[in-house]
């Protein structure tokens, strides 16, 4: 283990400044930790924000945002009446989260912000392109866990949970830089192998993720989060599905799709969307909409399951939004 | 049995509560004031010559005491023939700096074609990991036949013939304490040893052969063990310890990492089954055919050895069963709890389940038409006494028809069977000065044998239980002890403690004698008293006597008992039947185990609590080599090395439990019982692949089962 500076700024402004070639951001530390060990993360400078006040608040807003500050740990989220009250679908999201113990430490900043889960990258034998190095060892590899979406010279799937869940619900993100601080869609978040192969989010080595802003959702919004995992916790999803719905009679007004556990960043299907938005929920519906989710999958050699499985999942989170819409009418 | 007033208690386990609070003093908690940390450099490939090893960068490294290398040791080769392989070793002030020069140890390689697959390794043109013990077939490394009849008859008497081919993973036994060692030489040369293992004399015997020293020279301690289930039978890390701390002489302490003990233990092995099994219409089998291959890896260590102990479950008049390991370029597989029953188990009892669905039978009455019953023939030959296969599937029935049926649901049903071995066993038992009594065992406690054995002594004497003190002691103070395995530690224990506390009362009889007026054969004891069978006398406490004799000519009553058979296995057979019952959903084709009862036969139960205990946590090993788990390769490198990665099941995993305890008792085994720390994880596999086809009408043949294509399963499913 290669020794490192371990700073534990009390602001913002000064955790800004301190950033920096070398230099990286410490919050729960549930997976920097493991990259570190690995070295896969070699940090000269280690920035705990944990000494920052405030930046672990979760509150409701005027404007009907609620906002998480991006040190909020994923059980105290889950917990808080707000969310209980508006956003359901976020705590079938994060109770399927790793394990009570990880959920306790894990903050919804680190888990935005986490890296890959795949297994050549992680491991110290397999030179791979996102460690700077040569080809995916997936691709013709040991493929089961990888990408059917999006992508490119790197098979990855984004690990979160929660992101799928939140950019269903349309989250914004806040980030900090020392010059300006600025607000950025969840959905422009993220970023493709085409984009980026060492990093898979927008942030610089400048900044930081301060808070996540969710809106009220819409009148008679149903959400669901469905997940399928191996194992039954501390388990990462083969394929999971983010689902929000509104309503006006029987005609859906608004819709948001968006998978995880398939590409190398939450996969949001618009296409399926605009079909959904304009017509009633029926089982017919439903089904082409399964099928239009998985139209220009790519499946490797052995995660072809998934295609399958993202229409499983799609097709049961559909029909549980249908008969909640039915119960409500009743 | 209710002739026993304590055996077949649910007597809690004492050492439950300094497990629970952190108070158990493990083998990485034992430090000393200049102790050492090894660490291993280990290689990357799987197949490979080492041109060079560059330690030079390492031993300018303050902090490194010592480095071993193939050039200055032996414990270390030049040919490489698994990635893990260990390559150097070294000693260093701590466990940082062992690291850091382990990773400045510059080996080269000339990397050489690798294989993989047994039967890849089999034919003529595959790389040669060691010479093939085969003409035929290369890198063969045992290969035994069983047989019987003339299957050409068998198969053609028959109207159907099911043949399918079943792949078992390998598996880690997940025990949840590393392996870890201290080695210390002092000043006289003698040598201790801590250790996490099974078996402690065996740790000496292998240690001492290795020095050249008598075994009394080297005294092996095993602390507390946190798991084991036959992955801690043979030394890993102990002779590079002990080689260390000879050279630098301080002690010296190695634990393995998370990493290590899925690179570079003995997991359970992975196997090949290619099976044909034969019928007539009206359901009598007929014939059974199967060549069976073990993925040994770079070395011996698949468990060939136990096809009798685990099959001859049904009247099959002609079979052949040919059983070959084959060496590849992987880790070397080793025990886990049963070894080679549960892969065997998994192939061959689907292929029962397979048949009797072709056939359009009940599983169950299918099986009870062929089991074998008392008077028929095991695999080797043998006649099987009264057994309880039977009765294991009438009660398994009666558990199946109150299952309520339900949509998406299946049930499925399989058998197994398992033998427990004895073991060299010893104890000492003392009856201190106040009645109460000490025992001494070196055998190391994995399942409560402890509880047991004092049980059983309290039972003897009619004392109560907080006055029995049993300890296991290390290879300087205990008597021997057989490594704890093979479900024999109580079984032999229980029979060296039988043996020792019955010499006990024998002495305490005789001794009884002198202060009553009534002979030695005519006592009994009641209620702590040594007593006169026809009540002629009111009787002396134990108590009393034990007081008396040590202030006496007599001096303290102190006895050994001893055990073993030259066998190796009891004459005890252990029969099992285990239902499941899953639930698939039909939209993702994900499962749910619902429920597990198993039905054993186990004896006797000395202690109701702990052997629930044994078939519960068997059932979940079970649940995870079957469904759940499995070391992934690529190039022969371990992928999921963690247990992050490698997926043992958690709580949620884990399915309702139901433990049935059958007892037909052992005519050899201490109080009846038979051993049943092994058998229970042996059906699971087979049992859930068997719901999961009644549930869906697929077969799966391949573990880890949910790795299945989860699409197969999706929609309107199977025959319900
Ligand atoms: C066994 C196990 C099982 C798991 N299972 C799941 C699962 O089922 N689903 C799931 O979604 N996740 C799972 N995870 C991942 C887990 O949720 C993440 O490790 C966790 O959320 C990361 O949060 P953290 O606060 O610990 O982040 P850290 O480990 O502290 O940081 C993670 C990364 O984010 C960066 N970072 C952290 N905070 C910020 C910030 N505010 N601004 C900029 N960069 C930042 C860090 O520099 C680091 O690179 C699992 C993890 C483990 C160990």
């Amino acid at each position: 283990m290669k020794t490192f500076e371990y700073i534990t700024p009390e602001t913002i402004d000064e955790a800004l400044e301190l950033l920096g070639e070398g230099a990286q951001i410490l919050a729960g530390g549930t997976d920097l930790l493991g990259e570190m060990k690995r070295g896969l993360a070699t940090p000269k400078r280690l920035i705990n924000l944990k000494g920052i006040q405030g930046l672990a608040d979760i509150r409701s807003i005027p404007d009907g945002f609620l906002t998480i500050g991006s040190l909020a740990t994923l059980s105290h989220l889950a917990e808080h009446p707000l969310v209980a009250q508006h956003y359901p679908l976020l705590i079938e999201a994060l109770q399927r989260t790793a394990s009570p113990q990880i959920r306790n430490i894990a903050t919804v900043g680190g888990n935005l912000c986490q890296r890959p889960r795949c297994w050549y990258y992680r491991h110290s034998a397999f030179p791979c392109i996102r460690k700077h190095g040569e080809g995916c060892f997936a691709m013709g590899g040991q493929d089961r866990y990888h990408a059917i979406f999006g992508g490119h010279r790197c098979f990855i799937v984004h690990p979160s949970d929660l992101a799928p869940a939140l950019m269903a619900l349309d989250a914004e993100v806040r980030i900090a830089h020392a010059d300006d601080s600025r607000i950025v869609p969840l959905t422009d978040f993220f970023v493709g192998p085409r984009d980026s192969l060492t990093q898979e989010n927008i942030l610089t080595r400048q900044e930081i993720l301060t808070a996540i802003r969710i809106p009220v959702p819409p009148d008679n919004a149903y959400g669901t989060y469905l997940k399928v995992s191996e194992r039954k916790a501390t388990d990462f999803a083969l394929a999971s599905v983010a689902v929000s719905i509104a309503w006006l009679d029987t005609q859906v007004t608004h819709a948001r799709v968006v998978l995880g556990g398939v590409a190398p960043v939450p996969w949001r299907v618009k296409q399926v969307e605009e079909m959904l938005i304009g017509d009633e929920l029926s089982g017919k519906r439903i089904e082409r909409a399964c099928e239009r989710a998985v139209d220009d999958a790519t499946p490797l050699r052995h995660n072809r399951y998934k295609v399958a499985l993202v229409k499983g999942l799609l097709r049961k989170a559909l029909h549980a939004a249908h008969r909640s819409r039915e119960k409500g009418e009743k | 049995m209710s002739e026993h007033w304590l055996l077949g208690k649910r007597v809690p386990r004492p050492d439950a509560i300094p497990k629970v609070t952190g108070e158990a003093v493990y083998t990485d908690d034992i430090t000393f004031p200049g102790m050492l940390y090894g660490a291993v450099v280990r290689s990357p490939y799987a197949c490979a010559s080492i041109r060079s090893v560059d330690t030079s960068r390492a031993e300018q490294l303050p902090g490194v005491r010592a480095i071993l290398t193939p050039t200055n040791s032996s414990l270390f080769s030049t040919e490489i023939l698994y990635a893990g392989q260990k390559v150097a070793a070294l000693a260093a002030t701590d466990p940082h700096t062992a690291q850091e020069a382990a990773s400045l140890i510059q080996v080269e390689y000339q990397r050489h074609r690798a294989v993989f697959d047994p039967i890849r390794a089999m034919s003529r043109d595959a790389p040669v990991v060691r010479p093939s013990r085969s003409q035929e077939f290369n890198n063969v490394c045992s290969h035994q036949r069983k047989e019987r009849g003339d299957l050409e008859t068998g198969f053609a008497q028959a109207d159907i013939i099911v043949e399918n081919t079943y792949r078992v993973g390998i598996a880690h036994q997940a025990y949840m304490e590393p392996h870890a060692c201290v080695a210390r030489f002092d000043v006289s040369g003698k040598l201790t040893v801590w250790t996490s293992i099974q078996g402690q004399f065996n740790v000496r015997a292998s240690l001492a052969s290795m020095l050249g020293m008598p075994v009394h020279d080297v005294r092996v301690i095993a602390p507390e063990i946190g798991g084991a289930f036959g992955g801690k039978t043979s030394l890993i890390m102990e002779p590079i310890a002990v080689v260390l701390a000879k050279i630098t002489g301080a002690p010296v302490k190695i634990v393995m990492s998370r990493q290590e003990e899925f690179i570079d233990a003995h997991p359970g092995p992975g196997c090949i089954i290619h099976v044909k099994t034969a019928a007539r219409q009206d359901g009598t089998l007929t014939a059974e055919w199967a060549e069976i291959i073990y993925d040994t890896g770079a070395a011996p260590g698949a468990p060939t050895g136990n096809f009798d102990r685990t099959r001859g479950l049904y009247r099959i008049p002609n079979f052949r069963y040919d059983i070959y390991s084959v060496y590849t370029h992987k880790l070397i597989p080793g025990a886990y709890r049963a070894p080679g029953a549960l892969e065997l188990t998994f192939a061959f009892e689907s292929q029962i389940d397979h048949l009797a669905g072709e056939l359009g039978q009940d599983p169950i009455e299918f099986r009870l038409k062929n089991a074998v019953d008392e008077g028929d023939l095991t695999v080797d030959g043998k006649v099987y006494p009264t057994i309880g296969l039977r009765e294991s599937l009438h009660q398994a029935r009666e558990q199946i028809k109150a299952v309520e049926h339900k949509p998406h649901r299946g049930i499925g049903v399989a058998c197994g069977k398992w033998m427990n071995a004895i073991g060299a066993s010893g104890v000492i038992l003392t009856l201190n000065e106040d009645g109460s009594v000490n025992l001494t065992s070196g055998a190391v406690d994995l399942t409560g044998v402890n509880t047991v054995l004092a049980q059983i002594v309290a039972e003897e004497l009619s004392i109560s239980l907080d006055q029995i003190h049993v300890q296991t002691r290390d290879t300087d103070v205990a008597p021997y002890a057989a490594l704890s395995g093979g479900s024999r530690t109580t079984y032999g224990m229980s029979l060296a403690t039988q043996n020792a506390v019955r010499q006990l009362k024998k002495d305490l009889f005789e001794f009884a004698s002198q202060h009553m007026p009534v002979s030695p054969e005519a006592f009994t004891v009641a209620d702590g008293k040594v007593v006169p069978r026809d009540g002629s006398h009111t009787g002396i406490p134990i108590r009393e006597l034990a007081r008396i004799a040590m202030y006496s000519a007599r001096g303290p009553l102190t006895v050994t008992g001893s055990a073993s058979d030259p066998s190796w296995l009891a004459d005890s057979y252990i029969f099992i039947t285990q239902v499941a019952e899953v639930e698939v959903d039909p939209d993702t084709g994900e499962i749910t185990v619902l429920r597990v009862s198993s039905f054993q036969d186990v004896g006797f139960a000395l202690n109701p609590m702990l052997v629930e205990g044994q078939i519960e946590g068997g059932i979940v090993q079970g649940l995870g080599w079957g469904y759940l788990e499995g070391l992934v390769f690529d190039k022969g490198v371990v992928l999921n090395e963690n247990l992050t990665e490698y997926k043992i099941p958690t709580a949620l995993d884990a399915p309702e439990l139901v433990p049935v305890l059958i007892e037909i008792p052992s005519a050899d085994g201490p109080y009846g019982i038979k051993g049943v720390g092994e058998p229970s994880m042996v059906v699971t596999p087979a049992v859930l692949a068997n719901a999961i086809h009644d549930a869906t009408g697929i077969r799966l043949t391949e573990t880890p089962l949910v790795q299945d294509d989860l699409s197969t399963r999706q929609g309107p499913l199977g025959n319900m």
